[in-house]
């Protein structure tokens, strides 16, 4: 072991700031992936039975009028290509009674008459009930040939605009939001719509998301899971592990789950009104609309649950180029930004229980000002080695804390897929747990940069996507009876 | 300020640290290698026995056979399936299985399973005990009965009514009582019961509940003796004042509302909650005469938009043939109005033109037509508020 160098220390003080920022920082790794051990571990103790309880249920798959109906928001922009796949899955649920709403969100393409052509759509004079505020409808159309599938035409306005008119469009007191180039395994919806069966107080619902790049399809529906070629996909097969096995699951049992996947989630209607809809000026949607539920919720003091499912009930193609990755990590963090300061006064507010106390700071912590702790760490190691206050050696044992964590939680994370699921053959398990190692030499580091990217764009209020952005802060904090006057309906 | 000592222990806790979670990843690597090799070998066993019991539970073998204390999970989840579909899939009689049972000797082997097994375990050995009515497991079966584990203590209830009927007492009042059970399966049990003893209980026990509590069991009078449910609604209909309650009660008086019930229908025709509006139009459509159109009429002008639409569907199916149905419009003044009845005319045009479509196109069949019972979107609004 390399001794303590006495000798390069000029200064006395300097060299005490320097070993107690060196202790902040360790303790800041420690205490994030601490949570996320954590996390882990409440998963892997839940998971066992969560999946035998599945296999004994006596009356799996029983149609019965006691499941709440459901209407599927699909919104839709210049999807042509996969909105027949994505539709055709939605429409194959077995479920009771559910309805799919396409949205066309203003498409430049022919994601219309594609719907059109296969569904024989004709246009109808819907009695179209405006609870939320949208860009204008332009049309409203039912299939002849599935009576359960209608498309709303509207005017471009974003994502979460074109959610506001599905919520207007729907019949049914639950919504399942989707997204337009995803795939639904059969029973998405009643794995989902469980938890509002069993629990009453619940009003969000969602579940895990598989990586679909590569994967089998047929009809859009998964006929064989696969791993893909490509590394930065395999590595992001992992992320999704991590995220969906071993943190979600934990969070759940603490009602602390602070994102619901904007491809994955089944609301309860009126609790979405009530909230105000979805934002259409914060970049994405999924993140700010579960920390709005939460905000409602707890300042109304009302007994609630945000439920989750591990089982896969969504299968979305995941970035297989950096340019795609960089720019996807770059909004989610910009979205990240933005939900932690609307919804700032969660931190730590008497109200806010559990989400305010331990899974916002965390957000907060662990996620938020994570690009900035991991670049000004290793920037800081380095620099005040270099200079003599510290050693390389230090920083390296530092390193490789982290790096042994990471694998840690990763490892448990594939073990709980494994345990659970065992869908993925011997190879792919193999090249999974081989990606696992791989993944800290280039990946984290580039996906930390792309994150970095994202916090700095959102400071200076950089544009996005040819529109102008203001600063995260500039936007309006969370103000419920502001967004209930905004609903109101003419 | 810091002595070189103390940062030699920080960087040397630092370095134990890393080694010991480092040495965690790679027994957690080992573990998975295990569990794999565990899985496959357990996949090809559960298959392998699975076979074979299925040959015995369809009567193409006869031996007996010895069931190891980790398959009997697995057996005794077969033969519940088998139990569960025997009339329309497997052609098995319940005789038949009940003796295969007895021959293989499984009555010890569930018992065993549900005293020493966890919620799953438990779940399993406690239908299989319900669908045999064995004496011996109805101490245990009401002992689970008040199991925090939702699944588990309705479980345990219906094999305690199954083996003992004077149970069904406390499950009914359990049913008013417990909200995180699953809906489908109370109903299922329930239907295994069937209506000639359940639905006395499930009266009385709604009148002496509280609003929240008859609301649970209410919801279930579809499963009834239609008399036995029309008497309870309407005694539910007098002195309730819950609006949910009504809605429950007035939903499942109209299917077997009689001619009698239209002026207890129409109190409820202006009630000021909606969704009991809506409930009271759907209730009237069975029983409704011409002296109705005029109070369906005022309801075309409402100020919910459900109540429009509902009033609407009511009038073009009650009061309006379809040559007539274009007049309907030219009628009414109101904007919301003339916008509910275009919209289920609409609708109806639809329909035809879907038969049409379907007569003379003739699609492949597709399996994204919807199953299972269905009902017209409005129906749904009783989870709306």
């Amino acid at each position: 072991m390399v001794p303590f160098a006495p000798h390069a220390i000029h200064n006395a003080v300097v060299a005490s700031a320097v070993f107690w920022v060196e202790i902040v920082l360790f303790l800041y790794f420690l205490i994030t992936n601490g949570i996320y051990v954590a996390t882990s571990v409440l998963a892997i103790i839940q998971m066992p039975l969560f999946v035998k309880l599945h296999r004994a249920d006596p009356i799996h798959h029983v149609y019965s009028p006691f499941e709440l109906p459901v209407s599927v928001l699909v919104p839709a922009f210049n999807e042509a290509g996969g909105i027949l796949d994505t539709v055709k899955s939605l429409l194959d649920q077995r479920y009771s009674e559910h309805e799919v709403v396409v949205i066309n969100d203003g498409s430049t393409d022919d994601t219309l008459a594609v719907l059109v052509e296969a569904y024989a759509l004709q246009m109808f004079p819907e009695a179209y009930r405006v609870r939320l505020e949208t860009e204008p409808i332009t049309g409203i159309y039912q299939s002849m040939s599935h009576p359960n599938l209608r498309v709303i035409d509207k005017k471009n306005g974003g994502k979460a605009d074109a959610l506001n008119a599905g919520i207007n469009g729907a019949r049914y007191p639950l919504v399942f939001a989707c997204d337009g180039d995803s795939y639904y395994s059969p029973d998405a919806i009643q794995c989902l719509a469980e938890a509002f069966v069993k629990n009453p107080t619940t009003v969000v619902s969602s579940g895990s998301i598989g990586v679909s790049n590569e994967c089998e399809f047929k009809d859009g529906h998964i006929v064989r899971r696969r791993l893909s070629k490509r590394w930065i996909v395999r590595f992001q097969v992992l992320e999704y592990m991590r995220a969906f096995l071993s943190s979600r699951l934990g969070w759940s049992p603490l009602n602390a789950l602070c994102i619901v996947s904007g491809a994955c989630g089944l609301f309860k209607k009126e609790t979405l009104i009530e909230a105000g809809g979805y934002r259409t000026d914060t970049i994405w949607e999924d993140m700010e609309i579960t920390l709005r539920v939460h905000h409602l919720m707890r300042k109304k003091g009302q007994n609630y649950r945000i439920a989750y499912t591990p089982f896969i009930v969504c299968w979305t193609r995941v970035p297989d180029t950096l340019g795609e990755l960089w720019n996807q990590r770059n909004t989610w963090h910009r979205h990240i930004s933005e939900c932690m300061t609307i919804h700032r006064r969660l931190f730590m507010s008497s109200f806010a229980g559990i989400v305010g106390w331990l899974a916002f700071p965390y957000m907060v912590i662990g996620e938020w000002i994570s690009p900035f702790m991991v670049a000004s760490g290793v920037g800081f190691g380095f620099v005040a080695a270099y200079f003599g206050f510290l050693s390389y050696y230090s920083q390296v044992v530092l390193l490789g804390l982290v790096f042994a964590l990471g694998l840690a939680i990763c490892l448990s994370a594939i073990l709980l897929d494994e345990l659970s699921f065992n869908t993925y053959s011997v190879t792919d398990l193999t090249v999974l747990l081989v990606s696992s190692i791989v993944e800290f030499f280039g990946f984290r580091q580039f996906v930390t940069l792309a994150n970095f990217s994202g916090l700095w764009a959102w400071l200076v209020g950089k544009p996005l996507r040819g529109r102008p952005a203001a600063p995260g802060w500039q936007l309006p904090p969370f103000n419920p009876e502001r967004d209930r006057q905004n609903a109101q309906a003419p | 300020m810091i002595s070189a000592a103390g940062f030699k222990i920080f960087i040397d806790v630092m370095f134990w640290s890393a080694l010991g979670v480092l040495g965690l990843s790679m027994s957690l690597m080992v573990l998975l290698l295990l569990a794999r090799i565990r899985a496959i070998a357990q996949r090809k066993h559960i298959e392998a026995l699975v076979a074979v019991w299925r040959r015995i539970f369809t009567g193409a073998s006869k031996t007996r056979r010895e069931v190891a204390a980790r398959d009997t999970f697995t057996v005794l989840s077969l033969w519940n399936d088998f139990q569960r579909v025997r009339t329309d899939t497997q052609g098995v009689a319940r005789e038949q299985l009940d003796e295969i049972a007895r021959v293989q000797q499984f009555d010890p082997l569930a018992l065993r399973l549900l005293r020493r097994g966890d919620a799953g375990d438990r779940i399993v050995a406690l239908t299989y005990l319900g669908y045999r009515r064995l004496d011996e497991a109805l101490p245990l079966a009401r002992e689970l009965t008040s199991d925090p584990q939702g699944e588990v203590a309705l479980a345990a209830y219906r094999t305690a009514v199954l083996i003992h009927p004077p149970q069904l007492r406390e499950f009914v009042f359990a049913i008013s009582r417990r909200e995180d059970w699953r809906l489908q399966t109370v109903e299922q049990i329930l239907k295994e019961l069937g209506p000639a003893r359940v639905s006395r209980t499930m009266a009385i026990a709604a009148e002496d509940a509280t609003a929240e509590q008859a609301l649970r069991i209410i919801r279930f009078f579809t499963l009834c003796d239609p008399s036995i449910a029309r008497a309870a609604v309407r005694d539910q209909l007098a002195f309730r004042e819950d609006s949910e309650v009504l809605a429950s009660a007035l939903r499942i008086l109209g299917p077997v509302a009689l001619p009698q019930d239209r002026e207890l229908i129409h109190r409820f025709l202006e009630h000021p909650v909606a969704f009991v509006r809506i409930a009271a139009i759907g209730a009237i459509v069975p029983v409704c005469d011409g002296d109705d159109r005029d109070r369906i009429m005022r309801l075309l002008s409402d100020e919910n938009s459900w109540v429009r639409y509902r009033a609407a569907q009511t009038l073009l199916d009650c009061f309006t043939n379809d040559e007539r149905a274009g007049d309907l419009r030219k009628e009414v003044a109101d904007r919301y109005a003339k916008d509910a009845l275009t919209q289920v005319l609409a609708e109806r045009s639809v329909l035809d033109l879907r038969q049409f479509v379907a007569e003379e196109v003739e699609p492949e069949p597709d399996p994204s037509a919807r199953r299972g019972p269905q009902r017209r979107p409005v129906d749904a609004m009783r989870a709306q508020g």
